[in-house]
C-alpha cells in the first residue's frame, strides 16, 4: 500500500506504514440522561477519523519525511491523506448518500436551467436519491458533486488510477448518460477528460455509468461528473443517481462516503531516536 | 411557540436527533449573505449560547407573567475548515483576514439552530440582535463574541410634553408608540386589540377613547402627518372636538364611526377628513399616498360615488385636480376630475382590499412628470407585487393646495408624499423596520403624562410593563413586543405549548421553597393625579431682558412644579392696563423701565409676537419676536407685575396605598399566624393612577402569595428550539418531585455546544387548567 500525505500538487509517497493501520470514524454526541431513565442522543456533524500508522526500522531519510509534516517544515496543514490500497468512497457521506443522510442536496450541483432533488422513490439503497431534472435538450446536462474545502477538485498523486462510478436510472424515455473524470492542473485549468462508455437508461431499472483513468502528467485535481447527451433527451427528463462513489483504483463496489481525509499529524513517536534506524508511530487527526 | 414544519418538530423530538447550527454576521451592513459566504459563520461556530431572562417586579412565587426580558448571544469560535485560528481570522490587526477592513461592533447578528430533517435541514430563528464585544485569546487562539438584543438600540432619550387630561382616555399605549416611533421601530400595530370594534380610534395615536361619540354615530380624530406639516380639522363635525385637547399626540391616526345599524345614515355622516394648509403648494406631478385601512361592511343608502378613504389633490384653480386611494367598490385607485371628486373624469384601478375585516396597506404613486402626456401608477396592496398601469394625461401641471385625505372607514398611518423633491423613497410596506412592533393595548387609563422625562425608550416602556404587569421584549426575530395581562388570558397563551416529561426530555429538575417567599401582607401605592381645574400663575419672573431689533429672543425658565401650560402667550404694552392671570402674558417696552416712549412706540410694539414653543412640564419656553428696528426690553413699571408670567393647570401626584391581608373570618387568618407578617410593598409608580387598579392588583397578589409555594429553581431539557418566552408548559415528575402543574416560561438559556443541545428554564407556576387527565381534579370531581 503506498500512501500519500501533502499538499495539492505536493502529495508525496510516504513509507509503507506497518499492517495495523486503524481508522477510527469519531462522531461527535452528546448524550442527555432523561429523569425518566431514558436517554436522547445528539449528533454533531459528520464523525471525523483518527488514524494510526507505524512503521519499524525506517532510515534515517525516511523518518526526515514524516518529521517535516510534523514540525512544520512542510507547511501548515491540513494535508491531503490518501491511502492508495483504501476502498474508500472520497465523497462526503451526503454525497455518497444520494441525498439519504441529510435529505438535502448541498455538495451537488447543476446548471442553472436543470435542478437536483432529494427523492424518496425510487431508491437503489437508503432511504432517498438524488433527483436531477434536466429540461428537454439541454444545453450542458451536467451533474457534479462539489469538491471539498473550495479546491477545484480532489487532490491526486501523479500517475494514480481513480474510478468515478453512479447507479442511474431515468423516469422516462432513453438518456444516455457517460462518467467522466476531469482532470485540474494546480490553478484548476482542465488538462484533459477521461469519458466512460456511454449508457443508456430507462425507467425499467438501475445501471450503472462508470469512468476510470490514470492521471495524466501534471494533474493536480480529478473531478467527477455525470453527463447527459442532448440529443437523447427529446423531453424534460429526471435523472435518478444512488450510490455514487469516487475511489483510487479501477473499479469497486459501493461504500459510504467519508470525504477527502484532511489531516494533520497531532502525534509522531520516535521510540529509538539515536539509532540509525527509527521506530515510528503517527497519529493523524482530520480536521474541517 | 414558535410554529414549525411536522417533520422538524419530530426531528426535534426524536431520541436521536442530529441538531445544527447557523450564525451570520452581515458585515457590511448590506443584508446578510447567503450560505458559504463571509457573512456566514457557521463552520467557525464551536459553542453558542442565547440566554433570556424575564425581570419584573413581582417576586417569583405569582402566578402571573410579568416583566421586561433582554436577551444576550454568546459564541466561542474556532478555525473552522480553513486551519486560520479563529484569533487570528477575527483580529482587527490582521490585515490579511477576508474581514479586514470590516467593522467588527455593531453588525446584525442571527443565530439559528435546526435539525436534520426527513426534508432536510430546518431551522428555527433564535437570535436577532447586533455584535456587541469581542474577546481573543492569542495563547488558545480562541475568540468570544457577544450579542445583545435589539433592546439596546432603543436607547434614544424621549421627552414628553406634559399632558393634563380633565377627560378619560389617555392610554399608556400612546406613551409606548411616541417611545418607539422616535427611534428606528415604527409601532404600528396591523391588528389592533380588541377587535372586535367596528369603532376604531387607534388610542395609541390620541388621547380620546375609542368609545368616545362626540357626534351621535360619528367619530374622527386627527393626526400629525408623518412628515409633520401642520394640520388643522375642518368640517362641523370636528368642531366639538377641536375645542379640546389642545395637544394632540399622534402621530399617524385617523379613525371612523364604521358601525352603524342598517338603514342608519350614511355618506358624509361618516366622513373624516384631514386637510392640510397651503403651506406645501407646489407642483405635485409625482408623489404618492400610503396608508392602512380596514375595511367594513357596505352601509345602507351608502353613496356609490364616494371613494372609501382618498388623498385629494385639488388644482390651484378650474375645479380639477386628482384622487387617489380607495374607491367606492374597495379598489384601489387613481383618478383624475374636472368638478367634483365624486365624479371623477376617469379612473384607473388597481388591486381590491379584501373583505376580511383585517388590516391592509394601500399604496399609491403616480408620476406625470416622466413621460409627458402620461402618467404612470403603481398600486401597491400589503405585501403583493407591485401592479402598473399608464393612462393619458393632459395637465401640464398640478398647482395643488388644500390636499386633504378623506376617509369614511377606518384608516392609520397615512403617509402622503406629493413634495417636488419626492424622490422614489422605499415603500413603507417593505421598510424592514415598519411593522417590526406587536403592541397589545395598555389597560393603564392616565390621567396625564406627569413626568414628562427625558428618559430612555426602553425605560419609559419598563416602566409602563411595570407599572400593569405586562411583558415586553425583543423576541428572536427582532420584533418587539409588549403583552398585557389580557392577552395572557387568551386562549392562544393558555394553550400548553409542550408538555415536559421525564421521559421525553426533562433531565433536571430543581425547586426552592422559602418561608420568606410567603407574602400575606400587600402594599400597593398608586399616585393619583390632581389636576387643578382653573388657569393660575405657575411662573412670575420680574427680571428684565434685552430683546434686540429684528430679531426672536428665546427665553427659558424653570417652573416650580409640573403644570400644562397653553401655548398662547400675549404681548402687553405699557400703555395697557395691568394684565389679569386669564393667561400667560410678557410685558414690553422702548426702556427698560417699562414706561411708555410715546404713541408711534406703542405701535411698533403692537407688531412684537410671542409663542410658547416648548409648554408643560416642569421647563417653558417662550419666543419673543421683535419686529421693529430699535432695541426693545421686557420690562414693565406697572406696580405688582411681573414682566413675565406663565399661566398653567398645576399638575400634583397624590398617594393612595392599598394594603391587603387575606381575609379570615375569625380572627388572624392562618397564613398569618403560622408564618408571621410578611410583607411586600411594590415601588410606587407615576403610571400606576388609578386606585382602582392597586385595589385589583393587590387582592390578586395576597391571593397568589399568602401560602407557600415552591419555586422551580432550575428546569434542564433537551434543547426544544421552539420553545419561547411567556409559552405555558406543563411539567411532569411523577416520581422524582411527584409534579405535575402548569408553568409559564419567564426564563430560557439555550446552549449549543459538543455537548449537544440543551436549555436551562425558569418557569414561574401558572394557574392550572382543568384538562382532562391533567391533574387530579376530574377523577375527584367526577370519580
Amino acid at each position: 500500500m503506498t500512501l500519500y500525505l501533502g499538499r495539492p500538487g505536493a502529495l508525496v509517497e510516504l513509507p509503507d506504514p506497518d499492517p495495523g493501520v486503524t481508522a477510527t470514524p469519531v462522531r461527535a454526541a452528546a448524550d442527555h440522561q432523561l429523569l425518566g431513565g431514558g436517554r436522547v442522543v445528539d449528533l454533531l456533524g459528520t464523525p471525523r477519523r483518527i488514524i494510526t500508522a507505524s512503521w519499524t526500522r525506517l532510515l534515517d531519510d525516511e523518518y526526515a519525511l514524516l518529521e517535516e509534516f510534523h514540525s512544520g517544515a512542510r507547511g501548515s496543514g491540513p494535508f491531503a491523506l490518501l491511502p492508495s490500497a483504501a476502498r474508500w468512497n472520497y465523497l462526503t457521506t451526503g454525497q455518497a448518500a444520494a441525498t439519504s443522510a441529510t435529505a438535502n442536496t448541498s455538495g451537488w450541483t447543476v446548471t442553472a436551467s436543470e435542478s437536483v432533488a432529494s427523492v424518496s422513490a425510487p431508491v437503489l439503497r437508503g432511504p432517498r436519491c438524488l433527483a436531477w431534472t434536466v429540461p428537454a435538450a439541454p444545453t450542458s446536462g451536467l451533474l457534479a458533486p462539489v469538491a471539498p474545502g473550495g479546491a477545484p477538485g480532489w487532490s491526486t498523486p501523479p500517475a494514480v488510477a481513480w474510478y468515478f462510478a453512479a447507479a442511474v436510472r431515468a423516469s422516462t424515455g432513453a438518456p444516455e448518460v457517460t462518467a467522466r473524470l476531469r482532470w485540474l492542473d494546480a490553478a484548476g485549468t482542465q488538462l484533459s477528460i477521461s469519458i466512460g462508455p456511454p449508457l443508456t437508461i430507462s425507467a425499467s431499472g438501475w445501471l450503472t455509468a462508470a469512468v476510470a483513468a490514470t492521471a495524466p502528467a501534471g494533474a493536480v485535481y480529478v473531478v467527477p461528473r455525470l453527463y447527459l447527451t442532448a440529443a437523447t433527451i427529446p423531453a424534460p427528463t429526471t435523472v435518478y443517481v444512488d450510490t455514487p462513489r469516487l475511489g483510487i483504483g479501477t473499479s469497486g463496489s459501493w461504500t459510504p462516503g467519508r470525504g477527502l481525509p484532511l489531516v494533520t499529524l497531532t502525534d509522531l513517536t520516535d521510540t529509538y531516536p539515536w539509532a540509525d534506524v527509527h521506530d515510528a508511530k503517527a497519529v493523524f487527526t482530520e480536521v474541517g | 411557540m414558535i410554529p414549525v414544519s411536522p417533520e422538524l418538530a419530530a426531528a426535534i423530538e426524536a431520541p436521536e436527533r442530529q441538531p445544527i447550527v447557523r450564525l451570520s454576521i452581515d458585515w457590511d451592513d448590506n443584508g446578510h449573505g447567503p450560505a458559504g459566504s463571509l457573512d456566514d459563520l457557521s463552520a467557525r461556530v464551536e459553542s453558542i449560547t442565547i440566554t433570556r431572562e424575564l425581570a419584573g417586579d413581582l417576586p417569583d412565587e405569582v402566578s402571573t407573567l410579568e416583566g421586561s426580558a433582554a436577551s444576550t448571544l454568546d459564541v466561542a469560535f474556532g478555525a473552522g475548515d480553513t486551519g486560520t485560528p479563529a484569533s487570528a481570522y477575527f483580529s482587527r490587526f490582521n490585515t490579511a483576514s477576508a474581514l479586514a477592513g470590516k467593522e467588527r461592533l455593531g453588525r446584525p447578528v442571527t443565530a439559528d439552530i435546526g435539525f436534520v430533517t426527513a426534508n432536510g435541514p430546518q431551522y428555527v430563528r433564535r437570535f436577532t440582535g447586533r455584535t456587541d464585544a469581542w474577546t481573543s485569546a492569542s495563547a488558545s487562539r480562541s475568540v468570544r463574541m457577544r450579542a445583545l438584543d435589539l433592546k439596546e438600540r432603543l436607547s434614544w432619550d424621549v421627552e414628553l410634553p406634559v399632558i393634563a387630561r380633565g377627560t378619560a382616555g389617555l392610554n399608556a399605549s400612546w406613551i409606548t408608540r411616541e417611545a418607539l416611533a422616535r427611534g428606528p421601530l415604527t409601532p404600528f400595530v396591523p391588528s389592533p386589540f380588541p377587535e372586535a370594534l367596528d369603532l376604531f380610534v387607534p388610542m395609541a395615536g390620541t388621547m380620546l377613547p375609542a368609545g368616545l361619540d362626540v357626534v351621535p354615530n360619528y367619530t374622527a380624530r386627527m393626526i400629525r402627518s408623518r412628515y409633520g406639516f401642520p394640520q388643522t380639522t375642518t368640517g362641523t363635525s370636528f368642531s366639538d372636538i377641536t375645542a379640546e385637547p389642545t395637544f394632540v399626540p399622534g402621530p399617524y391616526l385617523g379613525g371612523t364611526y364604521a358601525g352603524q345599524a342598517p338603514g342608519a345614515q350614511a355618506g358624509n355622516a361618516i366622513r373624516g377628513e384631514i386637510t392640510y394648509a397651503n403651506t406645501f403648494q407646489g407642483d405635485y406631478m409625482v408623489g404618492r399616498v400610503e396608508f392602512w385601512l380596514k375595511r367594513r361592511a357596505n352601509l345602507t343608502g351608502e353613496s356609490a360615488s364616494a371613494w372609501k378613504a382618498a388623498a385629494i389633490l385639488p388644482h390651484s384653480s378650474g375645479g380639477a385636480g386628482v384622487l387617489t386611494g380607495v374607491r367606492p367598490d374597495w379598489s384601489t385607485g387613481f383618478g383624475f376630475y374636472t368638478t367634483s371628486p365624486d365624479s371623477p373624469a376617469w379612473v384607473q384601478a388597481g388591486p381590491t382590499v379584501p373583505a376580511d375585516g383585517q388590516w391592509h396597506y394601500i399604496g399609491v404613486e403616480w408620476d406625470a412628470a416622466t413621460t409627458p402626456g402620461t402618467v404612470a401608477m403603481t398600486f401597491r396592496l400589503d405585501h403583493a407585487a407591485p401592479v402598473t398601469a399608464t393612462h393619458s394625461w393632459t395637465p401640464a401641471f398640478l398647482d395643488v393646495q388644500n390636499r386633504s385625505f378623506l376617509f369614511r372607514t377606518p384608516v392609520a398611518e397615512v403617509a402622503l408624499s406629493t413634495r417636488t423633491d419626492f424622490n422614489a423613497p422605499p415603500w413603507l410596506i417593505d421598510l424592514a423596520d415598519t411593522v417590526n412592533c406587536r403592541l397589545d393595548l395598555s389597560t393603564l387609563e392616565l390621567d396625564a403624562v406627569p413626568d414628562p422625562g427625558p428618559r430612555p425608550a426602553w425605560e419609559w416602556i419598563r416602566q409602563l410593563a411595570a407599572a400593569e404587569q405586562a411583558v415586553t421584549f425583543i423576541d428572536e426575530q427582532g420584533v418587539f413586543w409588549y403583552r398585557t395581562a389580557a392577552r395572557m388570558a387568551s386562549g392562544e397563551a393558555q394553550t400548553i405549548a409542550r408538555t415536559v416529561t421525564t421521559t421525553s426530555t426533562l433531565t433536571d429538575l430543581s425547586t426552592d421553597e422559602q418561608l420568606t417567599a410567603v407574602r400575606n401582607n400587600i402594599k400597593v401605592t398608586a399616585q393619583p393625579v390632581t389636576i387643578s381645574g382653573a388657569l393660575s400663575v405657575v411662573q412670575a419672573v420680574t427680571d428684565v431682558i434685552e430683546l434686540k431689533p429684528n430679531q426672536s429672543t428665546w427665553l427659558y425658565w424653570e417652573l416650580p412644579g409640573v403644570a400644562d401650560v397653553p401655548t398662547a402667550v400675549a404681548i402687553n404694552r405699557p400703555s395697557d392696563p395691568a394684565p389679569n392671570t386669564a393667561g400667560s402674558f410678557v410685558c414690553v417696552a422702548f426702556n427698560p423701565a417699562g414706561t411708555t416712549t410715546g404713541a408711534a412706540d406703542e405701535n411698533l410694539l403692537s407688531t412684537f409676537t410671542a409663542e410658547a414653543l416648548r409648554y408643560g412640564g416642569a421647563t417653558y419656553q417662550v419666543r419673543v419676536r421683535n419686529n421693529s428696528t430699535k432695541t426693545a426690553y421686557l420690562a414693565t413699571a406697572k406696580a405688582n407685575t411681573p414682566t413675565v408670567s406663565v399661566v398653567g393647570r398645576k399638575i400634583t401626584l397624590g398617594t393612595y396605598t392599598v394594603e391587603r391581608s387575606p381575609f379570615y373570618a375569625a380572627g388572624l387568618h392562618p397564613s398569618i399566624r403560622r408564618f408571621g407578617l410578611q410583607r411586600l410593598a411594590l415601588p410606587a409608580s407615576p403610571w400606576l393612577q388609578q386606585p382602582r387598579i392597586a385595589d385589583s392588583l393587590a387582592s390578586r397578589l395576597v391571593a397568589d402569595l399568602h401560602l407557600p409555594v415552591p419555586v422551580l429553581s432550575s428546569v434542564e431539557i433537551v434543547g426544544d428550539p421552539r420553545l419561547q418566552l411567556g409559552d405555558r408548559i406543563r411539567i411532569t415528575d411523577p416520581d422524582g418531585l411527584a409534579l405535575d402543574g402548569h408553568y409559564w416560561i419567564v426564563g430560557i438559556r439555550d446552549t449549543f455546544s459538543r455537548s449537544g443541545y440543551r436549555q436551562q428554564i425558569t418557569a414561574r407556576r401558572a394557574a392550572t387548567l382543568l384538562a382532562w387527565d391533567t391533574g387530579v381534579w376530574d377523577t375527584n370531581t367526577w370519580g
